[in-house]
């Protein structure tokens, strides 16, 4: 009996440790805390798919170089509150975006743009860096603020707070019974780009179709100040005018201010505007709307559009369509800043908060070229043709509305079958090749342009001691081969950045032939890290931080009077030092290599524990039966 | 006890059961990690006024039994907090809308559609017990059963979407048409809801089919059949008079507890779908930390599921003889 | 007590061996349940030597993207170049062990308060059952992605998650059990002997509902596969494990139905669908067999 109980006992046992046994080896049991190596969490943004396929592309590149970069997929919501509030990433890879004109190096690299939905979240502080930028904001010379430009790229490039990848080009899926959209560096459809929805025509129907665009998710603000995401700025700049737009080479021109002097010392601006615009309730458009805006912006601390408005002194108007604009001092971006600026209607907004809701059934009034008509919140939005739109003839269309498919293939076969008739973004990589060879589509080579998404790897500044030391970032930068990045995250159809300015984006005159870049060259990484004391001394595959020094700061050891005796001494003390440290490098890599073999075989108990506890159940199951 | 005893029992332990529902719900996201007001009024979208706004109305500067006594008042006025994503509106509006209607809408029909089909197949299996049609029937229900309900969603969409274009693809209605009527309107979101619907039904008819086909064979077996065939009755007769009768009482009562799977299967579906309803609602919310929009959705589930048990439960007992006679 | 003698002892042994022969003999004649057994077994072993015949490691870039079927990749591989077949087979652990542990979880919790609810009757009772009766009510989906997205993703917030939204059926199944058995002459006899409550409840009541609790464990195991790969595919299950909900979240990102690349979808919900499948037929025999009434009617 005794034979047939324990040979029972003993084939469950069997099944149930090599059951049990290897599923908790496959699960790596929190090992000591990561702050001891270089193990970091990047996020990414999980509706991205280029943001998370890149990010996965690198996690793996980084393992070459013994780097532990974890990427991991986080929401919009979640993501954008940590990089404008709480400010405790470590490291977040995504496309930032760029302006028709280099205004991002002021807003991500300057140190006054530290703080709250301030774009410098990485918190880079370098005031050379700062003092050469607003050298250049106030240079008026284009070609002098170019070379300033320069200098500044080479000076964050030796810190490296982020590592510029790539930016996606935009190929975008448009059904080829359209014509009439103007390619643009950064795309067909986009907000600085209202060449294309004036002019959007359906082949056969010159004046009056409806146009039907399919958006990821829904806008996110009524109100034209907030709405400076990509999904409510297009629809911002459709039924709000600016003073000035861009023309297909990335010029400024005019707009709703036909004409515009710069004085020579540039404090003061002239503003002519167009006599004949008018808001979408009938009340004519007049320089007092514009005074207005400017007074709404700066009286309330408007944060957006700061870095124009809070150089701009007072602002007056000369007769219904002149505005003069006083400026405290030369700013190079004044006239390219006012884009961005929003005309808005003194009589609807007069007495408001700049954040006032602007929800739900107060249709937005503007005196572009569209205005609102209806919408359901959170599936869809359509903007009907103003009739009395300023510019002649203009816009084409009858009407625009915005559909909400949240789902990426939803939308992509909308498109095709003829439900909607294009996209708000650049196709998504995995249905460029079926685009290509989609009869119903505008080929692609029509609709492809310079992407406007930059994407790159940011450091925060703030958490992790190690992503402070220029060795680990520039070791990252080497160790990443941005070609293959491209081939694989996004198919190819992308332009690999080497420099903070790209040209193949701002043109070519910011084309630096000399800046400093770094070359993908995995064995200079690891060398790079190696030498400078980043070692793998438990052998995971992850290097470790390095061991400090012993501080020698109580008292200044140093009695030398001379020069020469002072370098006789440091050399000295120097030499102690180095054994010294060598000495407590090896002890505390013994330790290191203890302890990760406790926590390995720690793991190892822990499975073969929960084994021992499987079968002691059993057994005293067994035993109570009698 | 007496058919009015039941019902007040019932609706008794309902009501514990919302209570409890409402606590949990209380310190659920009261104790999450890190600051404990954040569920309510500490998420950094809020602006400064608007905060302290929430934190005069629920009290999170006092002690926790006076924040639990002035979530109950809120609560009963309606005041579910304010959403953080949908800066500004209040929760109740998200929930109590086009939303809610939109998910009872498409759980209401799928759950018309696994019922159904469940009766259906359930009655031909048992009556054909052991056959090979009653074999297939079960092998179809728990293939069907087993299948992720989003991954059937998924291959309905590549099918009947992408492939041959019978239904469309997300949504509820096809947008920016204004509808001239009310009838085209209901057409074009019947045929919206014309998939999801299936994914759903198909997916949880298993459930219904197993319980209805073991129930009228449990029927077959009981002491008053063999009188009912006694008395001369033809097979079918018991049947449809007897069997089907008192089969279909306790699936009423499974209804009740299939609201939740419901619930669940719904949330996917209306991801894979684009269907806008309490679903997505759900997963947009956890997705973006909207902590005030999970709790009153919470809350919601927590009364509808415990409301339709308790009606589920008093109709079972309403036309189960049983009871009735036990109350004379 | 005092220990019974060796003959008795054996003869108690015996019997157990006995009754899980019957049981085995039942089993054997359902084809529904051998098919599904056979299924499991299958999964198990293919978890089991899943680091000796995966080609590839599931994270690393071994391929371009989004090739077909082919040579060196048996299913293709994803949007970035990861072999499709080695995520399957390693995804299998994760369903297999998430199943598992989860259901164990469930079934144990249920188990615990069934058992104290049904013998203890009176306010233990009332309150175990109302808290029973608040669990069956909250939808496991939406509370598991709160508590998922309150816990953080980690596969074993899963479980604990999983497990907590699943016990009720069990605690439910158990409490009934519980009831009618103590009724029973022997539990009666046992207990004017003056035996323990524990004695009563381990020795007498748990080892009769060990098969329906076992059956009820089975049915778990399908409810925790489903709901981890539901999970997953929301976006809320670990992201650094291979699971077969995350293949196919990343199938509907990347929209490989539009753009027609099967393979990438259908073979990781076939996946799904087979242990499914298996731990569900196997779950319908036992079923059928525990039963008494049909078993009654046999023939």
């Amino acid at each position: 009996m005794l034979k047939l109980k324990v040979k029972s006992i003993l084939i469950m046992a069997i099944i149930a440790l090599s059951i049990l046994n290897p599923l908790f080896m496959s699960m790596p049991v929190a090992m000591a805390a990561d702050d001891d190596e270089l193990s970091f969490e990047m996020w990414t943004l999980d509706w991205d798919t280029i943001s998370v396929d890149a990010g996965d592309v690198i996690e793996q590149m980084l393992r070459d170089i013994g780097i532990r970069m974890k990427a991991i997929p986080y929401s919009d919501e979640v993501l954008y509150d940590n990089l404008d509030l709480e400010h405790d990433y470590e490291v977040y890879e995504m496309s930032g975006g760029y302006d028709p004109y280099p205004s991002h190096m002021t807003p991500r690299f300057h140190s006054n743009e530290i703080m709250d939905y301030g774009a410098n979240d990485m918190a880079y502080d370098n005031p050379a860096v700062d003092a050469l930028l607003d050298q250049a904001n106030a240079e008026l010379d284009f070609e002098d603020r170019v070379e300033l430009l320069w200098e500044v790229q080479d000076l964050i490039a030796e810190d490296l707070p982020y590592i510029p990848l790539f930016t996606s080009d935009d190929v975008h899926a448009i059904r080829k019974e359209w014509t009439g959209y103007v390619c643009m560096p950064g795309g067909i459809f986009n907000w600085y780009n209202r060449l294309t929805t004036i002019n959007l025509q359906h082949e056969d129907q010159e004046y009056g179709a409806d146009f039907i665009m399919a958006y990821p998710s829904f806008i996110r603000y009524y109100n034209p100040i907030m709405g400076t995401d990509g999904r409510s700025a297009l629809i911002v700049s459709m039924v709000y005018d600016d003073l000035v737009a861009y023309d297909a080479d990335m010029n400024l021109t005019p707009w709703l201010a036909r004409a515009w002097t710069v004085s020579e010392d540039g404090l003061t601006i002239t503003f002519t505007l167009v006599e004949d615009a008018k808001w979408h309730d009938g009340v004519d458009l007049t320089a007092e709307d514009v005074k207005f805006t400017i007074d709404f912006y700066k009286d309330q601390d408007v944060p957006y559009d700061t870095a124009l408005m809070s150089r701009i002194d007072s602002v007056e108007t000369n007769g219904d369509y002149t505005v003069i604009v006083h400026m405290t001092e030369a700013y190079a971006w004044a006239i390219n800043d006012f884009e961005d600026v929003p005309i808005m209607p003194k009589h609807i907004w007069e007495g408001k908060d700049w954040d006032w809701a602007v929800h739900p059934d107060m249709m937005p009034i503007g005196s572009s070229a569209f205005k609102w008509d209806s919408y359901l919140d959170g599936e869809w939005i359509k903007l009907v043709a103003n009739p009395d739109f300023w510019m002649e003839d203009k816009p084409h269309l009858g009407s625009f509305t915005v559909r909400v498919i949240s789902e990426s293939s939803a939308r992509y076969l909308a498109i095709s079958t003829g439900e909607v008739h294009s996209d708000r973004y650049e196709l998504d990589t995995g249905f460029i090749e079926t685009a290509d060879n989609d009869p119903n589509l505008a080929p692609l080579e029509d609709t492809w342009c310079v992407g406007m998404w930059d994407y790159y790897i940011n450091f925060n500044q703030r958490t992790n001691p190690a992503l402070q030391d220029p060795v680990v970032k520039k070791a990252i930068a080497h160790a990443i081969d941005k070609n293959r990045l491209v081939e694989i995250a996004r198919l190819s159809y992308g332009t690999v950045t080497d420099t903070y300015i790209t040209p193949a984006f701002f043109g070519p005159a910011y084309e630096n032939p000399d800046a400093t870049t770094y070359e993908y060259n995995v064995f200079l990484a690891n060398q790079m890290l190696d030498a400078a004391g980043y070692l793998d001394i438990d052998a995971d595959g992850i290097r470790e931080m390095p061991v400090a020094a012993p501080d020698e700061e109580e008292e200044s050891p140093i009695e030398a009077e001379t020069i020469e005796e002072l370098q006789e001494e440091l050399t000295a003390m120097s030499a102690s030092l180095t054994d010294a440290t060598s000495q407590i490098t090896s002890l505390e890599a013994d330790i290191e290599a203890l302890s990760s073999r406790v926590n390995s075989s720690l793991n190892m108990a822990y499975g073969l524990g929960a084994v021992a506890l499987l079968v002691a159940v059993i057994a005293i199951y067994y035993a109570m039966r009698r | 006890m007496g058919f009015k005893e039941y019902v007040g029992k019932r609706t008794l332990h309902g009501i514990i059961t919302i209570i409890m529902a409402i606590t949990l719900n209380f310190i659920l996201f009261r104790i999450m990690p890190g600051d404990p007001t954040r569920a309510v009024s500490g998420d950094p979208r809020v602006d400064t006024a608007t905060r302290l706004a929430l934190i005069a109305k629920f009290g999170l500067d006092r002690p926790l039994i006076e924040q639990f006594a002035l979530y109950i008042y809120n609560l009963a006025r309606g005041e579910l907090g304010i959403s953080f994503v949908q800066i500004g509106r209040p929760v109740i509006d998200i929930i109590l809308g086009r939303k809610m209607i939109n998910t009872i809408i498409l759980m209401g029909s799928s759950m018309f559609i696994a019922f159904s089909l469940g009766i259906i197949f359930g009655v031909i299996a048992a009556w054909r017990r052991g056959t090979k049609m009653d074999v297939s029937f079960i092998v179809i229900s728990l293939a069907t059963y087993s299948m992720p309900v989003f991954w059937f969603g998924m291959l309905l969409l590549l099918f009947f979407s992408y492939y041959i274009n019978i239904f469309p693809i997300a949504g509820t209605i096809t947008p920016g048409i204004v509808h001239p009527n009310f009838i085209e309107y209901t057409k074009d979101y019947l045929h919206h809801l014309m998939a999801p619907m299936i994914t759903l039904g198909v997916s949880f008819f298993g459930g219904y089919f197993l319980f209805m086909r073991d129930t009228i064979l449990d029927v077959f077996t009981e002491d008053y059949m063999l009188t009912a065939r006694a008395k001369g009755l033809s097979n079918r007769k018991i049947l449809f008079k007897h069997a089907m009768r008192n089969a279909l009482l306790p699936m009423v009562s499974l209804m009740g507890v299939h609201i939740t799977f419901l619930i669940s299967g719904a949330t996917m579906t209306e991801t894979v779908f684009s269907w806008d309803g309490l679903g997505r609602l759900i997963y947009d919310s956890v997705r973006n930390n909207d902590y005030p929009v999970l709790q009153g959705i919470f809350l919601f589930m927590a009364v509808l599921v415990v409301v339709a048990n308790i009606l589920a439960d008093i109709v079972n007992a309403y036309l189960d003889p049983r009871i009735k006679e036990a109350a004379e | 007590m005092t220990s019974t003698p060796e003959r008795v002892q054996r003869e108690r042994f015996s019997t157990s061996v006995r009754r899980f022969k019957g049981f085995w003999s039942l089993y054997k004649t359902s084809r529904i349940g051998m098919f599904g057994l056979s299924l499991v077994f299958a999964f198990l072993v293919v978890a089991l030597i899943t680091p000796w015949i995966a080609p590839y490691d599931p994270r690393a870039l071994v391929g371009g993207p989004f090739q077909p079927p082919g040579e060196g990749h048996v299913l293709g591989t994803d949007q970035i170049g990861r072999d499709i077949f080695s995520m399957l087979l390693w995804g299998s652990r994760i369903s297999l062990m998430v199943g598992l542990l989860a259901s164990t979880f469930s079934v144990a919790i249920g188990t615990a308060i069934g058992l104290l609810s049904g013998y203890f009757r009176g306010p233990i009772d009332s309150i175990l059952m109302r808290i029973t009766d608040l669990f069956i009510t909250l939808p496991s989906i939406p509370l598991m992605l709160i508590l998922a997205a309150l816990l953080g993703r980690s596969v074993w917030n899963i479980i604990f998650v999983i497990a907590i939204t699943g016990w009720t059926s069990t605690a439910r199944m158990v409490r009934s059990q519980t009831l009618s058995i103590k009724e029973r002459p022997y539990v009666e006899a046992a207990r004017s002997v003056g035996a323990k409550d524990s004695q009563i409840m381990f020795r007498h009541i748990l080892p009769n509902i060990i098969p329906l609790i076992f059956a009820n464990a089975i049915v778990g195991i399908v409810n925790a596969i489903l709901n981890e790969s539901g999970l997953s595919f929301l976006g809320l299950g670990d992201p650094t494990k291979p699971s077969w909900g995350l293949i196919l979240r990343y199938a509907n990102e990347v929209g490989a139905m539009a753009t027609g690349r099967l393979w990438f979808i259908i073979p990781p919900g076939i996946c799904i669908m087979l242990i499914t499948i298996g731990f569900a037929f196997s779950s319908y025999s036992l079923d059928q067999i525990l039963n008494p009434r049909l078993r009654e009617r046999r023939g």
